[in-house]
């Protein structure tokens, strides 16, 4: 079998979505950091409940 | 169950599976059976992406598993987050910009048909056999809690997602997801406030969380270092991290929901929105465990809660060392509400000393209530040497069962099946569209009309269903197989991940170098599985990294063509 790429025929044009929009809202830069901060808080508050009941 | 119950229950269901019927109404083609037509917004996307992976045994073990063991399982998706960010920034552009079916079309442009074909079978069979455990897991609970036979229960679930995801493919499925999750959250809601509510009125939900603090059900964050431990912190954020990039970047389950949007940044927002949205939402179901277990500190629980379990093995020998132990946990019992109450008492008096000699006083009741429903299970294993002893599975739905209100019985019974219905149809309509696209259209009809692949489509899917239902139906002979099912998608995971990845990132590897890569890594993988007692979270890195260096050094030593 030879080990070569072996390119697929892309589905219909028509029916596929537009790659490499924009963000709606802030840039997608911005919303990643919001995703990691949240995440941050999330452990933070998380540890904190633990530390006192510990 | 009420008339009020039953109306709510099968209200739900009916009006959700008509809408979304109602929504993938006309004419299909593949684009729009396999994909939905690209027409969704990224809160369908988000919502469907979450529905997908929320499965019925997330909302009746996870409550359980809160009750005796505490918030420690929301470490399981603190990498989860991440993981959709890196996502949305490597994988969503190839995909879209390749207009694929499935996530492993892609990896034929990449590398080379037997490289696709060896994952889309990985896919298929792991994701074809669990398919029917997603059935098989809520019905049995479900059956013996409510008295429902276990495989009208099974048929049932089964035969109404057959009907609705054959009927309206890809888009049908995101539009009853959609709505299913909306149920499914409201419903929890609903039933932490109730829950709540039913705590005796001198306590308020500050004390309750200390109650519940004071007996280790608020112990979230693990720092152990110890690879045997199930969840902490370092497990959770890189094994999570590893196994959320595997399921949502290489599952078609996953995958195909998101190649369903109507562009690449509705897409991104939608799997974006379910990094922001899952760790609370996982909180909110643990929450709701943990407030069942300090209700149950001012209200006696059975000592075991699965309760036909418990009258099967009373009519054994052991019913008399059953009833024994049974007399000792209600007393047990009592002395412990009455160690609760002076905790309550001298929280509600902020009197530090007394709040310290109260919480040792609990803690000890507690122990003691615990090891009478140890030794009452481990007697019913000894009288009934096939019964379901998990009794985690059962707390929550025995405690919906027998505390909450008409009518929020019947929404609660709706949220176990809503997130039976839409895991259960995510995976027939993946499991489909991989079979249709990456083995019946790539190698046995090539060139056929778009109308036979659709009607192909659909076959498969009834296919996948009946398999699934026939599963569950049997299951209960299969014990050692279900466990096996269960195993087989942690052992697998990281291999197909790692395959991505050097897919994307190792340009100069080739197709057979990753192709020998992943089955030396999955090798190692199955060997440290049989060998050692590392935890499972752990296996997805190994076998994620073991692909991405043996092919490195493959391509290096394998002969050049």
């Amino acid at each position: 079998m030879p080990d070569e790429p072996h390119p697929v025929a892309p589905s219909p044009a028509a029916a596929a979505p537009r790659a490499g929009e924009a963000a709606p809202f802030l840039s997608w830069t911005a919303i990643y950091l919001v995703i990691a901060l949240s995440l941050a808080a999330e452990i933070a508050a998380f540890a904190t409940i633990t530390w006192i009941y510990r | 169950m009420s008339l009020l119950d039953w109306v709510v229950l099968l209200g739900a269901l009916v009006a959700i599976v008509g809408y979304g019927v109602w929504k993938a109404r006309g004419k299909q083609d593949m684009a729009r059976y396999l994909r939905g037509g690209n027409q969704d917004r990224w809160h369908t996307i988000g919502l469907s992406v979450m529905a997908t992976q929320a499965s019925a045994i997330t909302f009746l073990s996870t409550p359980g598993q809160a009750y005796q063991d505490g918030m420690r399982f929301i470490q399981f998706y603190f990498g989860l987050p991440l993981a959709m960010i890196v996502l949305s920034m490597v994988f969503l552009p190839r995909y879209f910009q390749l207009h694929v079916y499935t996530a492993y079309e892609f990896l034929e442009t990449r590398f080379d048909r037997k490289t696709r074909q060896l994952t889309a079978f990985l896919f298929l069979l792991q994701r074809g056999l669990s398919a029917g455990i997603t059935i098989y897991a809520p019905a049995i609970i479900v059956s013996s809690v409510l008295g429902w036979p276990l495989r009208l229960t099974c048929l049932g679930i089964g035969g109404i997602v057959i009907g609705y995801t054959v009927a309206g493919g890809a888009r049908a499925v995101s539009q009853t997801q959609k709505q299913q999750m909306l149920v499914m959250l409201g419903g929890m809601v609903v039933a932490f406030i109730v829950i709540v509510m039913r705590l005796p009125p001198e306590v308020s939900l500050g004390n309750a969380l200390h109650i519940a603090g004071t007996l280790g059900k608020l112990n979230a964050v693990d720092l152990s270092v110890d690879p045997s431990t199930r969840y902490t912190l370092w497990s959770g954020l890189l094994g999570g991290f590893f196994l959320a990039m595997a399921y949502f970047g290489t599952d078609q389950s996953q995958v195909q929901r998101y190649l369903g949007a109507r562009s690449i940044a509705e897409s991104r927002l939608g799997l974006l929105f379910n990094g922001l949205v899952k760790i609370p939402m996982q909180s909110l179901i643990l929450f709701v465990g943990v407030m069942v277990f300090v209700y149950y500190q001012f209200n006696a629980p059975p000592i075991f809660f699965n309760q036909s379990e418990l009258a099967r093995a009373k009519q054994t020998p052991y019913a008399a060392e059953l009833d024994t132990l049974e007399r000792a946990h209600a007393a047990a019992f009592e002395h412990g509400r009455t160690e609760i109450w002076q905790l309550e008492h001298a929280l509600l008096q902020h009197n530090g000393a007394a709040i310290a000699t109260a919480e040792q006083r609990v803690r000890s009741a507690n122990r003691a209530s615990a090891t009478l429903r140890e030794q009452a299970r481990q007697t019913i294993a000894q009288a009934l040497p096939d019964a379901n002893t998990k009794d985690a599975d059962y707390v929550f739905l025995s405690f919906v069962m027998r505390n909450l209100p008409r009518g929020v019985v019947g929404l609660l019974l709706a949220v176990i099946f809503c997130a039976a219905m839409s895991a259960v149809a995510g995976e027939l309509s993946a499991l489909a569209s991989t079979t249709v696209v990456d083995f019946y259209r790539r190698s046995l009809r090539e060139n056929e009309t778009d109308a036979h692949y659709v009607r192909a489509a659909r076959f498969f899917t009834a296919g996948w269903g009946v398999i699934a239902v026939l599963f569950a139906t049997f299951a209960s002979l299969l014990d050692n197989l279900i466990q096996a099912v269960n195993i087989l998608g942690s052992l697998f995971y990281g291999t197909v991940l790692g395959i991505f990845l050097v897919a994307f990132s190792a340009h100069r590897v080739r197709g057979t170098a990753v192709f020998l890569a992943a089955i030396a890594a999955e090798t190692m993988v199955i060997g440290i599985f049989l060998g050692t007692n590392v935890s499972f979270l752990w296996y997805n890195v190994i076998g994620c990294v073991g692909v991405v260096l043996f092919s490195g050094v493959l391509q290096v030593a394998l002969p050049r063509r």
